[in-house]
């Protein structure tokens, strides 16, 4: 398997891939040896960007106690750009971001505006209003294609570009997601892809770049902002720039070999903000939707993805979720759950024990048998696994489930038993059947112990809640309503 | 056998005035013998019985150990207030204070034993090997 570029514009292509990180956390497959997510936002600050980052970074600490492997929690490898190339000249930013703006460059300024020709000035004076040309770049381009089509080209310019190009091997793909409806991904996404598949471009790896396999996930509006006159953003905007990118789109997207749209009714507003750290926006159905396209495009053989044409995509929940304002697991359709519904259930059973009851189960052999009561505080292997469910995987269920429309798989507050959303209890015993809970995974954990346990890492202590959560799940909770 | 649990019961008790021979003999061996056998059946049951044949592992705890192990040593105490009472043939309102004295004995004797048989039995126990604590594992 080779490796997937991942390019994530603005903070849709941010979040899009952090709904992507937990899936990959839940052990769901990917056929990739890696995945090497690049987040491309003008806006460093920006808080979904910032929090998907902080959660690639999480993932990469885990994966690399773990190592790659065939099945299991975090078993994909993420890597920067800077684990796939050696950057002997150490100009390439360690993170999972794609830093090309000076801070607090202006729009003029970044166009050298002043010493422009007169007439050339005239242009684009009739292009951009004085107010667009002296904003600062640093909050991205707040819902403005038009600067975002010129400023974006510097992408091309900055050393990981370069480095993306030199990394590039022949049989790698390339997926990028972008928001129609905003600025950053508006622009980046047809700019991106006409680098791509230049053939005047002379930079390392052009060539192979330039056949390589490329997908894109185009996410459609799906969500308001509140009007707000602080703002350059208008939501009302939305689908008027969405109907002008499609036209767009329509005659000169040239070279994808794969396009998915998702898009969904507008039922909520979130606060307008340009950017920058105040903009976080719940998760949201949409962008789990947009990973699963991810999945779906790395399912392709090359063969089907080759022939000449592009694919294009839909999604679609079951009919009676039309009007539904909460998805559950009986909105989903088979393939969907076949793909997603066992790992996240596994990892959501993981988290509630791993959270909940782990440090009380001093007197199981498993826990004895892992030394879990020295290791759990000390090690930062389990400190990172305790930040990954606190701050990122929690806080993500409960945003998909407060957000409109909801998406609530499982039940955030109850007991085990009654775990998933819309099922039946959880329970066990084979005449005298009783509610399952932490006891019952405890036994399953010390049952599997001694068949899986070797060296007491963290490897051992993985396996042991994957196996363990897998059982419960093949035993006592399938299937998913 | 006989001069093993008599010298275990007098230990603490000394002997009864009047009717030491015969309980000596009739008593002390059954009692003794009987409370070994009920600690063993406790022990056993515990371990592999609350704590081996489910899959729910819910009474390894050292709580529900001592709750077993009190229990046995109130059957124990049963046990032998009832062996001497009819050793003697007593009716219970007739009974000594020395009776009452070998029962709690016996209890305490019930208690001793159902540690010795943890420590020999938790081993190959499935979710109690580390109840009521680590050693002699490592």
């Amino acid at each position: 398997m080779s490796k997937l570029f991942l390019f994530g514009i603005g903070g849709t292509g941010a979040r899009v891939i952090k709904s992507l990180t937990m899936l990959m956390a839940a052990g769901v497959e990917v056929k990739a040896s890696r995945i090497v997510p690049i987040l491309i936002d003008p806006d460093a600050r920006n808080g979904d960007t910032v929090r998907t980052m902080n959660l690639l970074k999480l993932y990469k600490n885990i994966h690399q106690e773990l190592g790659s492997r065939e099945r299991g929690f975090f078993k994909t490898d993420i890597s920067t750009l800077q684990d796939v190339w050696n950057d002997k000249d150490g100009k390439l930013s360690s993170g999972f971001n794609f830093p090309f703006l000076a801070n607090n460059e202006t729009f003029e300024n970044f166009i050298d505006f002043h010493n422009l020709s007169n007439r050339s000035q005239d242009l684009l004076s009739l292009l951009f209003g004085k107010q667009s040309r002296e904003s600062t770049l640093e909050v991205g381009f707040k819902g403005n294609p038009n600067i975002g089509s010129i400023v974006l080209n510097k992408l091309t310019e900055s050393p990981e570009f370069t480095s993306f190009g030199k990394a590039f091997n022949p049989g790698d793909r390339i997926f990028i997601i972008s928001s129609i409806f905003g600025g950053t991904g508006a622009s980046g996404f047809p700019l991106l892809l006409k680098k791509f598949r230049s053939t005047e471009s002379t930079y390392a790896g052009a060539g192979a770049i330039n056949n390589a396999i490329i997908g894109a996930l185009t996410v459609k509006p799906y969500f308001g902002l509140h009007d707000s006159d602080n703002s350059a953003i208008d939501s009302n905007t939305f689908i008027t720039k969405t109907k002008a990118a499609l036209s767009y789109y329509l005659h000169n997207l040239k070279g994808l070999n794969a396009l998915y749209y998702v898009a969904d009714t507008i039922n909520k507003s979130y606060q307008n903000s340009e950017g920058g750290e105040e903009q976080k926006n719940q998760a949201h159905i949409v962008e789990l939707i947009g990973a699963l396209s991810i999945l779906d495009f790395l399912d392709y053989r090359d063969s089907e993805l080759n022939e000449g044409r592009t694919l294009y995509h839909e999604y679609g929940l079951k009919s009676d979720a039309k009007n539904a304002s909460q998805v559950e697991f009986g909105h989903l359709s088979a393939e969907t759950k076949n793909k997603i519904g066992q790992p996240l259930t596994q990892l959501k059973v993981f988290a509630k024990h791993y959270t909940e009851h782990l440090r009380e189960a001093t007197r199981h052999p498993y826990y004895e048998s892992l030394e879990l009561n020295r290791k759990l505080d000390t090690e930062p292997f389990y400190k990172d696994l305790n930040t990954f469910f606190q701050n990122h995987f929690y806080p993500w269920l409960k945003e998909l489930s407060e957000n409109e429309r909801s998406l609530r798989l499982f039940n955030l507050n109850n007991e085990l038993s009654l775990l998933i959303s819309g099922g039946k209890p959880i329970r066990e015993g084979k005449i005298f059947k009783s509610a399952v809970d932490f006891t019952y995974l405890d036994g399953i954990f010390t049952n599997l112990r001694t068949s899986i346990i070797r060296d007491k890492s963290p490897k051992d202590f993985m396996e042991l809640m994957y196996q363990g959560t897998g059982k419960l799940y093949e035993e006592n909770i399938k299937p998913l309503p | 056998m006989q001069e093993f649990f008599t010298f275990l019961y007098e230990l603490f008790i000394g002997e009864h005035p009047n009717e030491a021979a015969l309980i000596r003999n009739e008593v002390f061996p059954s009692v003794g013998l009987l409370t070994l056998f009920i600690t063993l059946l406790m022990v056993l049951l515990y371990y592999y019985g609350m704590n081996s044949l489910s899959t729910r592992a819910r009474f390894n705890y050292t709580g529900y150990w001592i709750g077993v192990m009190l229990v046995n040593a109130i059957i124990c105490f049963v046990v032998a207030l009832n062996k001497i009472a009819n050793g003697l043939e007593v009716h219970f309102d007739d009974y000594e204070p020395y009776f009452y004295y070998f029962a709690v004995e016996n209890a305490f004797y019930s208690i001793f034993f159902f540690l010795l048989f943890s420590l020999i039995f938790k081993t190959w126990s499935k979710h109690a090997p580390y109840v009521p604590f680590k050693f002699p594992m490592r």
